[in-house]
């Protein structure tokens, strides 16, 4: 069970394709997806969120399909969807947040307001629970992003650069709950840090221009590093050398 | 979002403080002119601040709008569909604007002392439906256009097209707006139709407006629905009320008649009830200096519509509760003068006048005559007192001839000429 796109391409407004004729499928476990600024993670994953519509082609997951509307309400209910811009209800507090996207993906309301507490907990945000999100910190702010995705209780989570703007510790937090929801949840995540890649996920997916330059399991990534590469720059390494020529100032 | 949660952050909140005031206050000023006691005038008058109510709630969904809009939260991917997920975010705005509607209705029913009729639900519902309409389109241009900028738009949009239309000569734009312009009296209410004109033109436009964002595919069929139901309601709308004047059509009030007392009976509408003793005394020392004077009395004194036919022994008269007993002789004294067609409206020349009848049946009646004289044209008064010193054949003929002269829209005789 994952998500697949087939043969899917995908343009804003009238402008150029950013992604054209996709075929992937994220498979089970945890899943990194990499790439420079402009390759198009964001919107793979916003297609893949079915919070954008494939010009043509279809996205699907377990059987559900993005373009048809009987199947997308079940669709959305399933995966959860953390955009990178997180943008909240001014005047809401962390908890209303949260809960509000609870209800968003089809929860009640009561049980997305018990499911608020649970997830902010998980991110360590329960202390400032009850602060409006305006007056929240960068970093805070998408800790109640992820919150937003843990609520109510998807099979797969898509979380476009969830540790941008955290510090460390948050991060070593961010990287234990990705832990903890092993087996249970399967999670797809674009991330500019490529630190503990070994550790954390099963499969590396590099995004280049729109198009797959690499989709594979992570000893696989890894073995593209050139040989001699110091031990704790490996995944640098093997990212490099996957985007050779491509905009590497992200590194 | 819980409700409370969504009340506390919604724009409803701050113009809640400023509307409710508002509606009480407009609402007893609206009531200062309507009869005490009339179920429908609470209704009505619940109504008439649909203008400030509408004005108010959509700027306040087009505000909601901007908020949505700015949360990004379409970009959430939300299982909701997005008229579910803004009837969410409307909530507190559509609770507020049922809530001015109560108001005005407690307003009402506490300043005319009695508690709204079942007639009054077609101005009630037609109101209600006006307003969610533009608190709709408020919605939809909130979607498109920065908050700051579409909600005093609106705001200002629809105060104007709600006011301004009621003081133009374009008659039928009047019955457009949702403003009530007509009421209905305790003989007569207003046409079913008055009310179903505005909702089909704003409610075709806002279903039109709402089918745009539903998943409807293609787009080109969604755009096509939208715009068949806007101007589908739109022309149904004016073909309705293209040929109405400045006042919107009205029918007899039915069903509402009670009659009590005997030689003569009388007939008014139930809120009236309580006065008919008094009615009843005013109308025999009347009729007996009537008799007297030659006249035949009738059987019944009704107070109905004007749309309703009356037997030839019924006279019409039109009392009202705060007359005082003086009055009320004036009021019974003027029913033996029947209705009477527009004469001014076909010829502006038209030289008759029922004023020396009137006068002549206020004397007769035994109404003080320089009360009669304050009123009454010199030139009439003088024929009066003259037909006065005829004999009493004479005077009821002088009479009769002008009744009939009147209904024939020909020249009235002087008492002179009739007794001659």
């Amino acid at each position: 069970m994952s998500i697949s796109y087939s043969n899917c391409s995908f343009g804003y407004r009238r402008g150029a394709s950013v992604v054209s004729s996709l075929n992937l499928e994220f498979p089970a476990g945890h899943t990194v997806f990499l790439g420079p600024n402009g390759a198009g993670k964001s919107t793979v994953l916003g297609l893949g969120a079915s919070a954008l519509q494939p010009r043509s082609g279809s996205v699907s997951y377990s059987g559900f399909e993005t373009s048809s509307r009987r199947s997308l309400r079940e669709y959305r209910r399933r995966v959860a969807w953390m955009p990178q811009h997180i943008e909240c209800v001014p005047g809401l507090t962390a908890r209303e947040q949260v809960a509000y996207v609870g209800w968003l993906k089809g929860m009640s309301k009561t049980d997305a307001w018990d499911g608020a507490t649970g997830a902010l907990r998980r991110v360590e945000l329960d202390k400032h629970s009850d602060r409006k999100v305006s007056e929240l910190s960068g970093g805070q702010l998408r800790r109640v992003g992820v919150a937003q995705s843990l609520v109510h209780s998807a099979e797969i989570l898509l979380l476009d650069e969830p540790t941008a703007g955290m510090d460390p510790r948050q991060r070593r937090v961010f990287h234990d709950l990705l832990e903890q929801l092993r087996g249970s949840v399967h999670v797809v995540l674009s991330t500019h840090d490529v630190a503990d890649l070994e550790s954390t996920y099963d499969q590396v997916v590099v995004l280049l221009a729109g198009q797959i330059k690499f989709h594979g399991p992570i000893k696989e990534f890894l073995s593209r590093a050139p040989e001699g590469t110091p031990s704790g720059r490996t995944a640098e390494a093997a990212y490099h050398a996957l985007t050779e020529g491509a905009d590497l100032c992200d590194f | 979002m819980r409700f409370l949660t969504s009340f506390r952050i919604s724009s409803a909140k701050w113009a809640a403080m400023l509307l409710l005031p508002a509606v009480w206050f407009l609402v007893i000023e609206w009531a200062r002119f309507a009869q005490v006691g009339f179920g429908t005038a609470v209704a009505e008058a619940a109504s008439f601040p649909v203008f400030a109510i509408a004005a108010l709630c959509s700027a306040c969904a087009t505000w909601e709008a901007g908020r949505l809009r700015r949360s990004r939260i379409w970009s959430l991917a939300p299982v909701h569909t997005r008229l579910r997920v803004a009837a969410n975010a409307l909530l507190p705005v559509v609770t507020l604007a049922c809530a001015a509607i109560g108001l005005g209705l407690v307003a009402g029913s506490v300043d005319l002392g009695v508690l709204p009729d079942g007639a009054g639900a077609s101005s009630i519902a037609s109101t209600l439906a006006v307003v969610l309409s533009y608190i709709i389109i408020g919605f939809s241009l909130g979607c498109v256009v920065h908050r700051t900028l579409a909600a005093p738009l609106m705001l200002l949009g629809v105060y104007l097209w709600m006011t301004v239309p009621a003081s133009s000569n374009v008659m039928w734009i009047r019955h457009l707006t949702g403003e009530q312009i007509t009421s209905s009296t305790v003989t007569d209410s207003v046409s079913f139709t008055a009310f179903i004109a505005p909702v089909l033109l704003s409610g075709g436009v806002a279903i039109g407006l709402a089918l745009l964002s539903s998943t409807i595919r293609p787009k080109a069929l969604r755009g096509g629905v939208a715009m068949s139901c806007a101007v589908v309601g739109t022309l149904l709308a004016y073909l309705m009320v293209a040929n109405w004047g400045p006042d919107a059509p009205m029918i007899a009030r039915t069903g509402a008649t009670v009659c009590a007392q005997s030689k003569p009976k009388i007939c008014v509408p139930r809120e009236f009830e309580p006065q008919i003793p008094r009615f009843h005394k005013a109308a025999t020392e009347v009729m007996l200096r009537l008799k007297t004077a030659g006249l035949d009395a009738p059987d019944t004194l009704a107070l109905v519509s004007k749309r309703t036919e009356v037997s030839s022994t019924t006279w019409r008269f039109d009392p009202s509760p705060e007359e005082s007993n003086e009055a009320l002789r004036v009021t019974v004294a003027l029913s033996a003068i029947p209705a009477l067609p527009d004469c001014f409206a076909d010829n502006e020349g038209y030289s008759g006048s029922k004023e020396g009848i009137r006068s002549w049946l206020l004397l007769t009646a035994g109404v003080d005559r320089d009360t009669v004289a304050s009123q009454a044209d010199p030139k009439q008064m003088r024929s009066a007192i003259a037909a006065l010193k005829m004999s009493k054949t004479s005077q009821i003929r002088w009479f009769h001839s002008t009744i009939r002269a009147l209904k024939s829209c020909s020249a009235t005789p002087e008492p002179a000429d009739a007794a001659s």
